[in-house]
């Protein structure tokens, strides 16, 4: 993949939105569910979704 | 709290391209940043006015020549616990959103830090009361309060920041504890009008800091 193409598993933009929001926190700090949740917008369902395609690809 | 559309199922995202992702990347890491910062850059300007306002005021009370002294008036030190409450309370209710659902080793380090803050504030202003009780002669009695407190609370703000490494809080804390040694030269009097002058600035620089910090790109050209 060149530095131009999109990787389909980071940039969707909700899951780009996740990854910006836990890059801005402090390093070795983590953040709850809930709070992730307000600050993405996304109901407990979608945003677990977005966490385990995240997490797979680990 | 409005809530977008299921996305998991966009694939490459529909028409999102390059441009947009970097777009749409800067943008969620500046309200990321807004929401998890503990010193809003509006705090800072507030803080400037407020620093002003009562440092300017003692001065105003102060200048000239005054013997017997005259202590400010009542109006003027209800205004300013009034602009000190205001500011612990807006300062509590902004580190209280920034560390909502957050843990780990830097809010710890965090809350230690503003411990020790707390014990700096309480020292340095409990030695005012032994100095009255001396019955310290008018300059002494209008120095110490003027730049002593904040030269203590200044050096031991900039030592514990640099400690956990956080340069900004340490080289703002260092400025104040400055403005204190130098408004030390300024006389009973000017000292207060050099404290509210320097630190409004210190406020204002830091204002400009968080604005550029929280909004500083992310992507690279």
């Amino acid at each position: 993949m060149t530095t131009n193409e999109l990787d389909p598993l980071i940039h969707v933009p909700t899951r780009l939105k996740i990854v910006a929001t836990l890059a801005a926190l402090p390093d070795g700090d983590t953040l709850s569910f809930t709070r992730l949740q307000d600050m993405i917008g996304l109901t407990p369902g979608n945003l677990i979704i977005h966490l385990r395609k995240l997490e797979d690809a680990d | 709290m409005s809530h977008t559309p299921d996305t998991t199922t966009a694939g490459n995202g529909g028409n999102f391209d390059p441009q947009q992702a970097a777009a749409l990347l800067d943008q969620a890491t500046v309200q990321a940043r807004r929401r998890f910062s503990p010193g809003p850059p509006l705090l800072w300007v507030y803080r400037a006015a407020f620093v002003l306002v009562a440092f300017g005021g003692y001065w105003l009370s102060v200048r000239g020549h005054q013997d017997p002294y005259s202590a400010p008036s009542d109006g003027l030190v209800a205004v300013i616990f009034a602009l000190v409450a205001i500011n612990i309370g807006w300062s509590t209710w902004a580190l209280k959103r920034a560390g909502a659902g957050v843990s780990g080793p830097a809010q710890r380090k965090r809350r230690a830090w503003i411990g020790v803050m707390l014990v700096a504030w309480v020292a340095a202003y409990a030695f005012t009361v032994p100095l009255y009780h001396a019955s310290a002669s008018h300059p002494v009695w209008a120095l110490y309060p003027a730049s002593a407190p904040l030269m203590i609370v200044g050096l031991a703000g900039a030592a514990t920041s640099a400690a956990r490494r956080d340069w900004p809080a340490a080289g703002t804390t260092l400025a104040i504890a400055i403005i204190a040694a130098v408004a030390g030269f300024g006389g009973p009097a000017g000292a207060w009008l050099i404290m509210g002058i320097g630190l409004s600035a210190v406020c204002l620089g830091a204002a400009a800091f968080k604005v550029w910090q929280q909004h500083r790109s992310v992507v690279r050209p």
